[in-house]
């Protein structure tokens, strides 16, 4: 493992029975980032983080959580000291109240925040006294990320942390995450919300049918990435137009749609050679990003 | 606070399961008590209360049965699995606290009990002596130990809030009917908890010798299904 990586993983792999839900994927989480961990529903982004907290033994590959080896029963529970975890289901225990939740989670942590803990209580309005059972969704998800966050971890992983929230709460689960990182907490988060990705993360990884499809900075993907609209009085054949790093191309009539995540350049350049009467590029953001690496795969 | 979660888990089912095993002990010897008394004196009343404790075997099986269905796989039902299993303590940890409220709370079911029995003898005239209780409860528990972990071998193996507990008692049920012929009986773990072997009725009081290496076999296969359950467990996919 490098020394900036906090997660890494090589040809990791999940099958049950004939179904992989994960097929050798090598990932790389650098420290003090922000890492969106994007896919579909299926695509195998929850049991690849089960795998990495060691709930789900892989089939195949190995794995390093803060220089942990996921395989390594007793390295696990030393690595669940440093890692904060939230659920995709944000389920707790439905017998306790708030109180004793979080009385109960604080014990098992010296690292904890309590100014963390306070602050957080008061702005998720949190009813002390009420059973987790009679929480809504969105009040269970919220006491979920209090018990993550104030524990100020090394890293924090989160599975679908907006999800139950209402766009107040997601607004103020995205400035903890932002806030936690200036902090030195490197954020590992799932999610098929493209546009929360969009505003807070450094680096973001795709995975499609259980494969990386993408692991790169927002930064280069925004400057590498760029939609072509070609406009032609012939259309040529795709191959043509087809040159190394063309993600997607669409033809409707005499028009040419083709994203591509390098070489915009030497596009441009063919385009002109085939003739087209109108080349326009546009950067591309990260949905469409997201639409065209899993529609292409 | 891992205990103190266990407990909380628990409590409720406890409370009435302990109400229910005090209750059925109580409306015996109340319904029948004086009767028995009255009839034979001291070995009449002593004679209903080992009755009495067998019946209180049976219910203590299905106490414990539903005591003991909780666990990672019933947290993986509800959802809360994931929680438990991020916290920085191993699989075995969450088990051995999760046997050892068990336990203790099966202990608890055998002792109360006799305890509300032993007070209605003493207020009824004839107190029973307390070290007989005692060896009730010793038999009970070591007989009862195989059931406990039965119990817990299930609640580690079957998924399924219903499915667990009814696959427990019927496999408890099984084994219990498997043992029941001359030769076998004495395996039995159903008989050693009911006390029948060495119990005088002219007397009403156990009077045979401690079945020591019996209750030693019995905690040996449980310590082998505790074993088996913990690497069911820590090999489980959540």
């Amino acid at each position: 493992m490098t020394s900036t990586c906090v997660i890494e993983t090589h040809a990791l792999s999940k099958s049950y029975g004939r179904v992989e839900a994960v097929r050798g994927v090598s990932l790389s989480v650098k420290s003090h980032q922000i890492t969106a961990f994007l896919g579909l529903n299926g695509a195998g982004k929850s049991t690849t983080i089960k795998m990495l907290l060691s709930m789900i033994r892989p089939s195949g590959g190995s794995g390093q959580v803060l220089g942990k080896s996921i395989d390594d029963a007793k390295d696990s529970v030393h690595l669940r000291g440093q890692v904060a975890y939230v659920s995709e289901n944000k389920q707790l225990y439905g017998y306790m109240t708030v109180e004793q939740m979080i009385r109960f989670t604080r014990s098992f942590y010296s690292d904890w925040r309590v100014d963390i803990e306070r602050r957080l209580l008061s702005t998720y309005e949190l009813p002390l006294t009420r059973k987790v059972a009679s929480l809504s969704k969105g009040m269970r998800t919220k006491l979920a990320l209090l018990l993550a966050f104030a524990r100020q971890p090394k890293l924090l992983i989160l599975d679908e942390p907006s999800e139950g929230l209402d766009p107040l709460g997601i607004e103020q689960m995205l400035e903890s995450l932002v806030a936690q990182c200036s902090e030195g907490t490197t954020i590992f988060f799932s999610s098929h919300q493209i546009p929360e990705a969009e505003r807070v993360a450094d680096q973001v990884c795709i995975l499609h049918r259980g494969r990386l499809v993408l692991d790169s900075s927002l930064d280069d993907i925004r400057q590498s990435y760029r939609q072509l609209e070609l406009v032609f009085l012939t259309v040529p054949e795709e191959s043509s137009v087809r040159v190394a790093g063309v993600e997607s191309i669409r033809t409707v009539g005499r028009q040419m749609r083709v994203v591509v995540s390098g070489n915009a350049d030497l596009l441009i350049e063919r385009a002109h050679d085939l003739h087209a009467s109108s080349v326009e590029v546009t950067p591309v953001g990260l949905r469409e990003v997201f639409m065209e690496t899993v529609k292409g795969k | 606070m891992l205990w103190h979660k266990a407990w909380l888990e628990t409590r409720s089912q406890f409370v009435i399961a302990l109400v229910g095993c005090v209750a059925f002990c109580l409306m015996w010897v109340i319904e029948f008590g004086k009767g028995a008394a009255g009839s034979r004196g001291q070995a009449g009343l002593f004679d209903l209360l080992h009755g009495v404790h067998a019946g209180l075997a049976f219910c203590w099986i299905l106490a414990v049965t539903f005591l003991m269905m909780g666990g990672l796989l019933q947290e993986k039902a509800v959802g809360a699995s994931s929680f438990t299993l991020a916290l920085p303590v191993s699989r075995l940890h969450l088990m051995l606290v999760r046997f050892g409220m068990g336990f203790l709370q099966a202990i608890a079911l055998a002792v109360v009990p006799w305890i509300a029995m032993l007070l209605y003898a003493a207020v009824a005239g004839y107190p029973y002596p307390v070290l007989q209780a005692c060896f009730h409860i010793l038999l009970l528990l070591s007989g009862g130990l195989l059931f406990l972990t039965i119990a817990f071998l299930i609640s580690s193996l079957v998924e399924g809030q219903y499915t667990a507990p009814v696959v427990s008692i019927g496999i408890s049920a099984v084994l219990v009917y498997a043992l029941r012929g001359e030769k076998l009986a004495r395996y039995n773990p159903g008989r050693m908890m009911a006390g029948n072997d060495g119990f005088s009725w002219r007397t009403g009081l156990l009077v045979g010798q401690a079945q020591f290496l019996h209750a030693a076999a019995f905690a040996v296969v449980a310590a082998l299904l505790f074993a088996i359950s913990v690497k069911a467990i820590e090999h489980y996919d959540f």
